[in-house]
């Protein structure tokens, strides 16, 4: 596997508060990566990051072989990594169509399709009667579709998904889960994943990075890490974990 | 305490009702799941029982507590009840608490509701609780502004405050659902040290399933505001009899 990104001694400070004290990263093409942790662990400020949302206060990340240089992204950059976020209400805007949201990144391209558009809100599972619709007359399982479909239209490399099921019911959850992990493997996406929830993680990823207090605890191989954790924050994160005392039979 | 629902029915202006016919029995002490996902009518319901709904609501049915009628009480009836015979903890603890004064004296605040001229007890009080809901610096704790608290903290602080007046029965409205996963394990726990501790009924209004497993005894599964199946949580979640209570089960055991 060839390395997407590599990250060295990534620092990023808020004021006197340190969100990440120098983490050390490499991801591979393809990898599907997991980045589980508390609230203030650092998970999100690390994507974003990654995203080239945010610019670091130290240390350099390389984009296939190229640096992004405070916050400025090789060019293509934004197209060949796209983000979804955890709330769909508040990341599609209100006043336009579906059909423009999911067009957008294509637009960007100058690219107008039309027939793309179609394709990708076919491929989260939607019908083309949403085009001329507005993101307010969709469920929020939906509203997440359409937000997926807009971050696959460009064609990316990278997917990046910031607890992309945490507002979700439960049922409508399990669905998303099925639809990420299908599109993410038919398409070989590398996929960043943030979540707090391990279960989810647990299904969508090969590999994990545990997050605690802005750094690394560990990183590893998905079963080395669930089934023979190192690190004594992993194990606690492990047996924390509600699990359903009853179970069908 | 024991709480009897029977036909509960809530409904807002024209719309369709959000909760019909609920009922269920909660005996002394027992730990009570209610299961449901968004717009099933479980936060509805557990408001109805508090007295919490906005005046336009129309309740229908009977809620006995300990055989006391609760439909149709006045203000004061119901706040005299509210805090003393029961009590709730909400999901939010930055909303449910008052930003601008500090812990202890919100805490205080409730106490003295039920105990009044009772200052220098209503103090002493504060720093029991605190203490029983696992702060090793209760004085401290009760001096600081909610904003100086972590989630978890905040969230055993609106403990304190829903047992501080020893009710009997205590409804928890998805109280773990904005914490993660660590603090999340550790407020359980307190909360189930604290309903053993009391002997207190409880109501446990909640989505996730495994966290319900872990708490209670007993389950209705609630969806578009009617129960679509009770029982025994072991037999409910080995053997669940409606289509609903199987796909949450599945789920949940796919994680």
């Amino acid at each position: 596997m060839s390395e997407l990104y590599q990250v060295k001694a990534l620092t990023r400070s808020f004021g006197k508060v340190e969100a990440l004290k120098g983490v050390d990263l490499a991801v591979g093409k393809g990898e599907r990566l997991g980045i589980v942790g508390g609230s203030g662990s650092g998970k999100t400020t690390l994507i974003r990051l990654l995203a080239a949302l945010d610019v670091p206060t130290g240390g350099t990340i390389v984009f296939d072989g190229e640096p992004i240089r405070a916050g400025k992204p090789p060019k293509g950059f934004r197209s060949r990594v796209q983000v979804v976020f955890q709330d769909p209400r508040s990341s599609l805007d209100p006043r336009m169509k579906i059909k423009d949201i999911v067009g957008e990144p294509l637009r960007s391209q100058h690219r107008r399709d039309p027939k793309r558009v179609e394709q990708v809100l076919a491929d989260v599972g939607l019908e083309p009667d949403v085009l001329e619709r507005y993101p307010h007359e969709f469920s929020g399982g939906q509203r997440q579709r359409i937000a997926i479909a807009r971050a696959l239209a460009p064609e990316p490399e990278v997917l990046i998904a910031d607890e992309p099921v945490s507002a979700l019911d439960v049922l409508v959850r399990d669905q998303i889960i099925e639809l990420l992990g299908s599109l993410t493997k038919a398409r070989g996406l590398t996929l960043l994943l943030v979540s707090h929830d391990l279960a989810v993680v647990r299904r969508l990823c090969d590999s994990v990075l545990i997050m605690n207090e802005g750094g690394i605890a560990e990183s590893g191989p998905m079963a080395q890490v669930m089934n023979h954790p190192r690190e004594d924050y992993t194990r606690r994160l492990l047996a924390a974990v509600p699990r359903l005392k009853f179970g069908p039979s | 305490m024991s709480l009897s629902v029977r036909d509960l029915s809530v409904a807002f202006g024209r719309r369709a009702p959000a909760v019909e016919s609920v009922g269920f029995e909660l005996a002394d002490g027992e730990r009570l799941g209610v299961i449901g996902e968004s717009g099933s009518g479980k936060s509805v319901t557990s408001l109805a029982l508090m007295g919490l709904l906005p005046e336009y609501a129309r309740v229908t049915g009977s809620v006995s507590l300990d055989g006391q009628e609760l439909l149709g009480l006045g203000d004061r009836e119901l706040s005299k009840l509210r805090g003393e015979k029961m009590s709730m903890v909400f999901q939010e603890p930055m909303t449910a608490l008052d930003p601008t004064m500090r812990v202890g004296r919100q805490i205080a605040e409730a106490y003295r509701l039920h105990h009044p001229r009772s200052g220098a007890a209503a103090r002493e009080q504060v720093e029991t609780v605190l203490d029983k809901v696992g702060f090793t610096d209760a004085r401290r704790v009760s001096l600081s502004y909610p904003h100086e608290l972590s989630g978890g903290q905040r969230q055993r602080v609106l403990l304190a405050m829903a047992v501080v007046n020893k009710p009997g029965l205590i409804i928890f409205d998805e109280p773990t659902t904005a914490l993660d996963v660590l603090v999340q394990a550790e407020v359980l726990q307190l909360i189930d040290a604290t309903l053993t501790a009391t002997g207190a009924s409880a109501l446990f209004i909640s989505h996730n399933i495994a966290v319900v497993s872990q708490v209670c005894t007993r389950a209705v599964v609630m969806r578009g505001g009617r129960i679509v199946e009770d029982g025994p949580i072991a037999e409910l979640f080995e053997h669940p009899k409606h289509p609903y209570t199987r796909a949450l089960v599945e789920a949940a055991a796919h994680e």
